[in-house]
């Protein structure tokens, strides 16, 4: 079975969806030993320098994987162990776009007026005060007499 | 042995018949119940009934078989003589075996769900002077059925319960096996220590029914709730127009609104020479009598033109005073809306709390809740006569609230009103000091005197658990009572413009929160609609469509609630 395996530098977070990749080097060989798919196991002939990778691509497996382990066995012959980034594999080679549910949190898409206990508060609170436009500031006397008024107003 | 317990459930559709529970006790010295129906009374089930009662079978004098029945009841008299059955078949029809002619009881177990009993297709033996019951409960928490099976012995007037075998299945295999077995001889007449021992160990392996549920009586939990309107309208309460009816309109008082100067003629007048004291004294034995009062108010007092004052209908000539043309007087503090500070959850209760200073009223608590990104509006009510006041707090459309004061400094213009106003300002300098102090108490003390030291171990508490939760720190803070009642002179001193204290927490937010870790959502989005909105996490993500092996998905779908970038 001919096989690609395509070693890349990830640059991204490892929950970050489209991650940010360098492509370093395209290998090409035979599978001749049985493997995971999702956490496959692959030896690799290379010569010289081993590449800074710590991502790789397997097309024909349809997965990107996080290089999990690198071992030497002996001259030019190295073990990969990789593990499948279903994040990162859904999202570039798979129908994640159209799968939907309830977002607990988000960075720009949400609603400040639901208190999930996201938010801290400082032990000393802010004291402030708000005046009314209008209050109080004329005076009157005001005296009660028993009786009618006087029958001649002025 | 473990206790047993049935489900008399459908016991109450048994028309007819008065129940009862008879508590029998077997060798073993345990309790059990069985129903007891009064065998006389007619028993009969409707074709759509859905009464499910055991069987029971008899031993002694005339044998009864067990019947087979999907629903229907089984009696059987105890002392053999006769029997009265009746059972509906599975089509309906109800039938009567034989007519009950002898007093005593008939045995019924009550039996819930539908389940046929096992026709053994033989006679018990006829000497027996036992009378086996096979027992049926249904246990509706998993829909599996316990089965007693029981030998009443019946021995000179009495008798005892023999539990002869129990188990907790479904109900075919017990019941076949053991009335099969019953039924070909191998327990006829009088059931042995043995039968009943060979009984045992074939259930063995009886799995005990936890016993009556002590809720039965609350029924079965079912759908509800929906249905509401989710009408969102809320008629406006408004501020009330003044009173049309007072004291004045009455005629026996007259509201004046003297100056200053005025005032002094008139008691240069009333304590000099020009007042005509022997006619008034003719009438009243002090002329104050007719002073009914005089205050000051903070209102600008409307005037309908002056009149000579006249004091117990001796005139003060020569003094005209504005006569007041309302004894009720409106004053509009004006509007202000309280905005929103953070824009979330924290300008509301329990995290932002507000107060109100109410002049003439003093410091009231309010809700942010009522408040939050509402225009206000204070207005007062005052009776000048009295000096009592209202003040409506209108929030949006509708007064949410009504603080009551008085607003009069009264003005002593004899001793008795002197008396009164001294005696006024005592309780409300009382109210005052003990306001201070209890607020007070909430501050570290550095006194060492033996009060303040009480005051400090008494509130210290409270402040320690106040510190020990940050995120409940503004909930457990107590609440300060700011000013007690200020009302007439204590008022007049006061502040003369209302305002709103607030206290609103300070955020503590790391830089870029929102970038690492959101804010919170709780909406509902498909991935699409998040690609490129930032950090997401999600509570529930439906996946579907995905060529992901079983263990990839629920690993994307951990990825996915821990939080991703999308």
């Amino acid at each position: 079975m001919s096989f690609n395996i395509r070693l890349i530098l990830n640059n991204s977070a490892d929950n970050v969806a489209d991650k940010d990749f360098t492509s370093v080097d395209l290998l090409s060989g035979t599978m001749r030993n049985e493997t995971s798919i999702t956490d496959p196991v692959i030896r690799i002939e290379f010569e010289g320098t081993i590449p800074k990778f710590n991502y790789f691509y397997i097309p024909q497996f349809f997965r990107y994987y996080f290089l999990k382990d690198i071992r030497l066995l002996r001259n030019n012959i190295f073990e990969m162990t990789g593990h499948c980034d279903v994040l990162t594999t859904a999202f570039k080679l798979d129908a994640l776009a159209d799968c939907n549910g309830i977002v607990k949190k988000q960075e720009s898409l949400n609603n400040l007026l639901l208190n999930d206990g996201t938010f801290r508060v400082y032990q000393n609170p802010q004291v402030v005060t708000q005046l009314f436009p209008n209050g109080f500031n004329t005076f009157n006397y005001v005296l009660a007499v028993a009786g009618a008024r006087a029958t001649t107003p002025i | 042995m473990a206790e047993y317990s049935f489900n008399y459930g459908r016991a109450e559709n048994v028309d007819n018949c008065e129940i009862d529970i008879v508590t029998i006790t077997d060798i073993e010295n345990n309790s059990y119940n069985i129903l007891r129906l009064k065998r006389n009374l007619g028993v009969s089930v409707t074709t759509n009934d859905t009464v499910r009662i055991a069987v029971g079978s008899l031993t002694q004098g005339y044998p009864v078989q067990p019947l087979a029945f999907t629903n229907g009841i089984v009696g059987v008299n105890y002392y053999g003589k006769s029997a009265l059955l009746r059972k509906v078949s599975s089509t309906g029809t109800c039938s009567l075996r034989t007519s009950c002619t002898t007093t005593g009881y008939t045995y019924f177990v009550v039996m819930n769900g539908n389940s046929d009993i096992i026709n053994s297709g033989s006679y018990m033996g006829t000497d027996a002077d036992a009378i086996v019951i096979p027992i049926v409960a249904y246990n509706e928490f998993d829909n599996k059925y316990l089965y007693l099976i029981r030998a009443i012995l019946y021995v000179e007037n009495t008798y005892t319960s023999y539990l002869i075998s129990n188990t907790y299945t479904e109900h075919s295999t017990c019941v076949t096996d053991v009335i099969t077995g019953y039924a070909s001889g191998s327990y006829a007449g009088k059931p042995s220590q043995a039968a009943f021992d060979a009984i045992n160990t074939f259930m063995a392996n009886a799995v005990p029914y936890g016993g009556q549920d002590p809720y039965d009586n609350a029924g079965d939990s079912d759908t509800g709730g929906g249905g509401g309107s989710w009408d969102d309208g809320s008629d406006p309460v408004n501020i009330p127009s003044l009173p049309s009816v007072g004291a004045t309109n009455t005629g026996f008082i007259t509201l004046f609104v003297p100056t200053q100067s005025q005032l002094k003629q008139v008691a240069e007048y009333l304590w000099g020479g020009l007042f005509d004291i022997s006619t008034y004294l003719r009438l009243f034995e002090d002329p104050m009598d007719c002073i009914l009062g005089l205050s000051v108010v903070p209102v600008s007092v409307p005037t309908s033109g002056s009149a000579t004052i006249t004091v117990g209908n001796i005139e003060l000539s020569g003094i005209s005073l504005p006569v007041a043309s309302q004894q009720y007087i409106e004053v509009d503090c004006g509007s202000l809306t309280v905005s929103p500070y953070f824009g979330s959850y924290l300008d509301y209760e329990p995290y932002t709390k507000m107060s109100l200073f109410v002049p003439y009223s003093g410091v009231h608590t309010v809700n942010a809740d009522d408040l939050m990104g509402r225009t206000v509006n204070l207005v007062y009510h005052i009776d000048i006569l009295t000096g009592s006041l209202v003040a409506f707090l209108k929030c949006g459309d509708s007064v949410l609230y009504e603080f009551n004061g008085a607003c009069g400094s009264n003005i002593p213009v004899n001793s008795m009103n002197y008396a009164s106003t001294i005696e006024n300002a005592i309780r409300i300098a009382v109210n005052i000091g003990t306001t201070v102090a209890t607020a007070g108490a909430s501050a570290p003390l550095t006194g060492a005197d033996a009060g303040k030291r009480t005051a400090y171990q008494q509130f210290g508490r409270g402040v320690s658990l106040a510190g020990s939760t940050a995120d409940g720190a503004l909930s457990l803070k107590p609440n300060i009572d700011r000013a007690g009642s200020l009302g007439g002179t204590t008022g007049l001193l006061g502040n003369q413009i209302p305002y709103f204290i607030i206290t609103r927490p300070r955020l503590c937010k790391p830089k870029n929160q929102n970038k690492i870790k959101g804010y919170p959502a709780f909406i509902n989005y498909s991935i699409s609609d998040l690609v490129g909105k930032g950090y997401t996490e999600f509570d529930t993500i439906l996946l579907k469509n995905l060529y992901l092996t079983d263990d990839e998905k629920n690993e994307l779908e951990s990825i996915l609630e821990g939080g991703v970038y999308l």
